[in-house]
């Protein structure tokens, strides 16, 4: 009976799949061999986040994780990734997405050990964690290979030198968020831009520093759908020409970007026909006649703040 | 091969159906008997379901192929599952043989959220599951586990 229950492809809490183990052998014999039911460690707000992941990658039906989950944990810290490359690198060879997000003790060593153990990584996210440097990326770079969406929202320690190790590795990347990481010049972005083409997803979330030298260069990521330029006050209407020819942007972001006026806007309503999501927020510079153009042009058009 | 209009479903005990073909190929299984049977695919055995969870299988094919969009679908189903919990196993158990990925999603679900929540003990208690783990094997395995828990 348990067998068909549990064959139907439930999707229980872990705590809930966890209970069921407990309640008779035929059961829990039939549960620690069904592979789906063990593809992910979520520990994300707990306590001893550290300990406990070592206690749960100790046991065999989970040496076939491909995503764990820490954010914002407590307690995990480098000693526990580099007791996790020392004694588990079996379990994380499978490992496709990790989630770090606002675990601030972690620095360059833990992600030196927690990348050396899990080179099948495609997805990475580490917000929020002013620790990590260039060095901690260029572990990144050299230990996975396949690497596809890369999060790094908050990392304000990261610099060019990062970025350009990005674009050297990841061709293939397709999403990338540098929120407010603040050291990142044009040269560090044009890297991406021009070595990364396929990049569907990029946040530039906070970084104002950015001149029309870089962001011109954006025409050249033709598979765009996702770009916040929040906070971009240097984006003029001459930026936003070039970035009106991608076609297939569908969520755009100009809140605060205070040098655009009517002209960038009508350009992008013309080019960007796909679009479903557009913030003029905070822009003085635009007025109606914007407006005019993107009900022309933009059928799609959701959202408009 | 003529595809007669009415096929006849015979449950584990004996009780017979007759349904539209419509509504039997509604299961996979049933269809895959059918196009490869021969000239005897008038009557079906399912020996893995009895009459009264076949009636109720039946019930759920009827209503999602001939009304497939109609607004109470989804409050019919609500209802199709206010069922007491062994009923809802063999309707699970049935369309699993049967191959009716909606009902078997539907019943799988209910169960689910049967589960969700519940200490061990409430587990073993709602669905009458004997424990039979000894003292130690079951200490055992709750310390084994034990990193899993807020605490």
């Amino acid at each position: 009976m348990k067998i068909i229950i549990t064959s139907s492809r439930l999707r229980l809490p872990q705590r809930d799949i966890i209970s069921l183990l407990l309640v008779s052998s035929p059961l829990n014999r039939t549960l620690v061999t069904l592979p789906s039911l063990w593809l992910v460690l979520d520990f994300h707000e707990m306590n001893n986040a550290g300990d406990r992941l070592i206690a749960a990658l100790s046991l065999p039906r989970y040496h076939n994780v491909k995503q764990i989950i820490l954010e914002f944990a407590q307690g995990i810290e480098d000693k526990h990734l580099s007791i996790i490359r020392s004694q588990f690198s079996g379990s994380l060879k499978n490992l496709e997405h990790l989630n770090l997000n606002r675990c601030q003790k972690i620095s360059d060593n833990g992600i030196e050990d927690i990348t050396k153990a899990s080179p099948s990584l495609k997805i990475f996210s580490i917000y929020w964690n002013v620790r990590v440097t260039d060095v901690g990326i260029s572990h990144l770079v050299n230990n996975c290979k396949h690497i596809v969406d890369l999060y790094l929202s908050g990392c304000k320690g990261i610099s060019d030198k990062s970025l350009q190790m990005i674009s050297e590795s990841y061709p293939h990347l397709e999403s990338l968020d540098i929120t407010r990481c603040v050291k990142i010049t044009d040269g560090g972005l044009q890297h991406v831009i021009v070595k990364c083409t396929g990049l569907k997803n990029l946040n530039l979330y906070a970084l104002s520093s950015f001149t029309d030298g870089v962001y011109k260069k954006l025409s050249l990521l033709t598979e765009l759908r996702f770009l916040d330029l929040c906070g971009a006050q240097n984006l003029s209407d001459e930026g936003l020409f070039s970035i009106a020819k991608c076609k297939n942007i569908r969520t755009l972001n100009l809140t605060w970007c205070v040098r655009v006026t009517d002209a960038g806007v009508i350009a992008i309503a013309q080019g960007c026909t796909n679009l479903e999501f557009l913030s003029l927020f905070g822009i003085v510079g635009v007025t109606d006649k914007c407006l005019e153009a993107l009900s022309k042009f933009c059928s799609n058009t959701r959202h408009l703040m | 091969m003529t595809s007669s209009k009415t096929i006849v479903l015979r449950s584990s005990d004996g009780a017979t159906f007759e349904v539209d073909e419509a509504v039997a190929l509604h299961s996979l299984m049933i269809k895959h008997r059918i196009e490869t049977g021969g000239a005897d695919s008038t009557t079906i055995d399912v020996p893995e379901v009895t009459g009264n969870t076949l009636s109720k299988v039946i019930e759920y094919c009827k209503k999602h192929v001939e009304a497939p969009n109609s607004d109470d679908l989804k409050s019919f189903d609500t209802d199709f599952v206010k069922v007491d919990q062994a009923v809802l196993c063999h309707l699970a158990k049935a369309s699993y043989y049967m191959n009716i990925k909606g009902l078997l999603d539907l019943s799988s679900k209910t169960i689910a959220d049967m589960f969700k929540g519940k200490t061990v003990e409430q587990i073993r208690e709602t669905f009458h599951i004997k424990n039979d783990f000894t003292p130690e094997e079951e200490e055992e395995l709750r310390k084994e586990n034990s990193w899993n828990l807020f605490v």
